[in-house]
């Protein structure tokens, strides 16, 4: 087996070992609950993800196929595939950057791989390849079936769809090269300065934000507000020439779109060379710098300067507050930490911010009604529930709580070998975590109140339901990793990315959301109730909730933390 | 000082016992040194000593204080080097000792006072502002083992406390622990240098597949035997030693 190809297998054998049949096999043996428990997860949010995306794109292809009483109409169907090359190439330009930042610079093996007689550009080869496998498997969710379900409606010929595979296959690669220019810039960047980790952090969190504010800036719908069809045809017929802009902006999605959806094999072909020299250049140009630059990371950041013991230096403090302060100081000063935490935390925020921004706009230039005033024909009772599973849906997704044991990692024992009770320990990882939900969702909160004047109310007990609904699940979460943490990673990223507990804790807040939210809507609409009668029932079982959360993490902490 | 009853640990999973029926007593003025091979059964006893693993059967008590019943206060009454030394290693070094100090609840003077000392004695003044990950494996070493005695604890456990230390933070630690000792105070301490064990300890336990072999004097386990070297003790009383780590 050549180099390449055999570090190529060592990764995706680290990367993916738990999915290879032999080790499957081992775990439906070994731990079946658990393994049975991951599938269904893993099915579930496959499952979850593909309505969700045949739902839209289905009811956007019937929105946009012409009506045969009207000739001059003009068939905008080809949108939803353009709108999938977007989205695909978008989506894989941020989550390489993390992805190349990890396996690239940010992984242990940097020095064990560099003392091996393996030349540097087969190095960044084999490791570029997993990253374009990873997206390339991730861009089959985004791409395939928009094609498919175009290709079903309009009768393609067999070859759109070849065509289709072709750009499936290339679509990773032209954003995975930009982003791997990015990662080195930052990299090289950040090793001239002492407070590396910090640079690699804000440039983490500001490329994610970027992000969102492009895609936010294609339209202001999402998945859950899209259910009735007049949306999707106004943000389809609104944002047309924006969706044809972005391909503009970046021409080899013009090609790639162009050369799919006219059978155009020229742009086609001419999408393909270039993404291939992109990667021929990357390989060769960054070969020559990628040695060093991934060693740069392992080399010791320069000293502080400061010596010996400084004044003010030495703070009594009590044990709780100690570990506060560790946890704190850990999440903000490790990057995997730090750009996988934070920004989820201020993600109801800035959606908040973003989709506001974005109704309000489209509402002054099509003289619609503002938001404030939409809201105003609504329900109150519903105005509460909405901003509060609005807000709510986004908590749920921080994986502050469901990773904090998991974070200790190699020193877990040592952590046990000091003389704080486990319920210490345990409430300081509470009170690091849930601060850090409560200060975003605080924050969303006043965005409401800014940006929907006039419904003072609703908001502070959309708030208080929000609130208790975060410690309830921050108390669950945190309960399945004090039973379950996975504590022997290598990388940071491991720890608090690839964490099945994460994913877990996301869907059972999702879970009792959507459980909430039924309840909620067969009180206003079923039963008429007002606001306050909504906010008493939910808030009754969402604090009850919260309790009995909380006594199943200390039931855990007892059982489980301390065990031997 | 440190009193072992029976103690029995079987891992989960497993049908073997990684400690099995370990009795041993250390008391107060004592140097101990704790050696066998691979596998036998060292982290897993100092695991338990230490709390972070509850033995299935036996008691273990540290400074009159029960791990069972009383962890907190057994906790209190040991300052824990551990083996590896890959701890937070985002904090600066001053972080890491003010977070210990809070553990161990030591107050302002007293922990001004042990930190200078000991930073001086280990030579770390200079770094001890930057990030833990910026020291070399001599430098997190010499950092620990300030950290785990912040609080001047009874009974000092040290895993391969000697491990990366330059020869003369090496004496100096060696010299710390006897003073220690000489105050009344016990040093319980795992070491695969048998040289150390030789010249340093005052007592000495082998063992092996998770039972102690022997445990004495240098003398005592001679046992007549004139000559022979600690080397060759070990030898013969481990003889189908050589698994890994338990």
């Amino acid at each position: 087996m050549s180099t390449f190809f055999a570090l190529l297998r060592l990764q995706l054998l680290t990367r993916y070992a738990d999915l290879k049949p032999k080790n499957l096999k081992a775990a439906l043996r070994d731990k079946r609950g658990r393994t049975v428990g991951m599938l269904i997860a893993i099915l579930f949010l496959v499952v979850y993800l593909g309505v969700i995306l045949y739902i839209l794109e289905t009811k956007a292809l019937d929105i946009l196929t012409p009506s045969p009483g009207a000739p001059n109409a003009v068939d905008l169907r080809n949108l939803v595939v353009i709108l999938a090359v977007v989205l695909a190439t978008g989506g894989t330009l941020v989550m390489a950057f993390f992805f190349i930042m990890s396996a690239l610079y940010l992984g242990r093996d940097a020095t064990f791989l560099a003392a091996l007689p393996i030349k540097t550009r087969t190095l960044l080869s084999a490791k570029l390849a997993q990253v374009w496998l990873s997206e390339t498997l991730i861009d089959a969710v985004i791409l395939l079936p928009a094609c498919v379900l175009y290709g079903a409606r309009v009768g393609a010929e067999p070859l759109f769809y070849v065509r289709m595979v072709i750009v499936w296959l290339l679509i990773a690669i032209l954003p995975i090269c930009i982003a791997a220019v990015l990662s080195a810039f930052l990299i090289r960047l950040s090793a001239l300065w002492k407070h590396r980790e910090l640079i690699m952090t804000v440039g983490g969190i500001a490329l994610f934000l970027v992000y969102m504010f492009v895609m936010m800036n294609v339209g202001s719908v999402t998945g859950d507000s899209a259910e009735s069809g007049a949306i999707i045809q106004k943000f389809f017929t609104d944002n047309a020439s924006r969706i044809s802009g972005m391909t503009q902006f970046f021409p080899p999605a013009k090609w790639a779109a162009e050369g799919l959806l006219e059978g155009d094999w020229g742009k086609l072909a001419l999408f393909a060379a270039v993404s291939a020299a992109a990667a021929a250049v990357l390989i060769l140009v960054l070969g020559i710098f990628y040695r060093k630059l991934s060693l740069l990371q392992s080399e010791a950041p320069q000293a502080s300067g400061k010596k010996g013991i400084q004044k003010g230096s030495i703070r009594v403090g009590s044990a709780f507050m100690a570990n506060v302060k560790r946890e704190v100081l850990t999440i903000l000063r490790v990057p995997a930490y730090a750009v996988n935490i934070l920004p989820i935390t201020f993600m109801p925020l800035v959606m908040i911010i973003m989709m506001g921004m974005m109704f309000n706009k489209s509402a002054g230039e099509n003289g619609a009604q503002s938001l404030t005033q939409m809201m105003g024909n609504l329900n109150p009772a519903l105005i509460m529930c909405i901003m509060a599973l609005a807000v709510a849906y986004m908590a749920g997704m921080n994986p502050a709580l469901s990773t904090a044991v998991t974070r200790e990692g190699k020193g877990h024992d040592f952590i046990k070998s000091l003389p704080v009770s486990a319920k210490t320990l345990i409430h300081a990882k509470l009170a690091v975590g849930c601060g850090l939900e409560t200060f975003g969702v605080i924050a969303a909160m006043i965005a409401v109140a800014v940006m929907i004047p006039g419904f003072t109310l609703e908001t502070v007990l959309a708030l208080i339901l929000c609130l208790l609904f975060c410690f309830g699940t921050a108390c669950l979460a945190l309960s399945r990793d004090v039973k379950k943490p996975r504590l022997d990673w290598v990388t940071e990223q491991e720890a608090v990315k690839q964490n099945f507990g994460v994913l877990i804790s996301m869907l059972v807040s999702w879970g009792i959301l959507a459980a909430l939210a039924g309840l909620a809507f067969v009180m206003i609409h079923f039963l008429n109730w007002g606001l306050i009668p909504v906010f008493a029932v939910l808030a009754a079982i969402l604090a009850a909730a919260a309790i009995g959360a909380y006594k199943l993490l200390m039931k855990n902490v007892k059982k489980y933390y301390f065990a031997g | 000082m440190i009193d072992l009853q029976q103690v029995t640990k079987t891992y989960s999973k497993s049908d073997k016992k990684a400690v099995d029926n370990l009795t041993l007593n250390v008391k107060g003025g004592e140097l101990f040194g704790f050696i066998g091979p691979n596998g036998a059964g060292k982290t897993t006893t100092i695991k338990m000593m230490t709390g972070v693993l509850t033995p299935d059967e036996g008691t273990i008590t540290m400074a009159g204080h029960r791990m069972d019943t009383e962890r907190l206060e057994a906790q209190r009454m040991i300052g824990f080097v551990p083996d590896g030394n890959d701890l937070y290693d985002r904090l600066t070094g001053m972080e890491y000792l003010n977070f210990m100090a809070d553990i161990y609840q030591v107050d302002q003077p007293k922990r001004k006072a042990h930190i200078e000392k000991y930073l001086d004695l280990f030579s770390l003044s200079d770094a001890i502002n930057n990030q833990v990950r910026t020291y070399s494996k001599g430098m997190k070493q010499k950092l620990v083992v300030i950290g785990a005695l912040i609080h001047n604890p009874p009974v000092w456990i040290l895993d391969e406390p000697l491990g990366g230390l330059d020869p003369r933070a090496a004496h100096l630690l060696k010299e710390e622990m006897i003073r220690h000792c000489n105050e009344g105070n016990t040093v319980f301490f795992s070491t695969h240098v048998l040289e150390v064990a030789e010249k340093l300890c005052t007592r000495i336990g082998v063992i092996a597949h998770g039972g102690l072999k022997a445990v004495g004097t240098l003398e005592e386990l001679r046992s007549g035997e004139v000559g022979a070297s600690l080397e060759e003790l070990f030898l013969e009383l481990t003889d189908d030693g050589g698994e890994e780590e338990a």
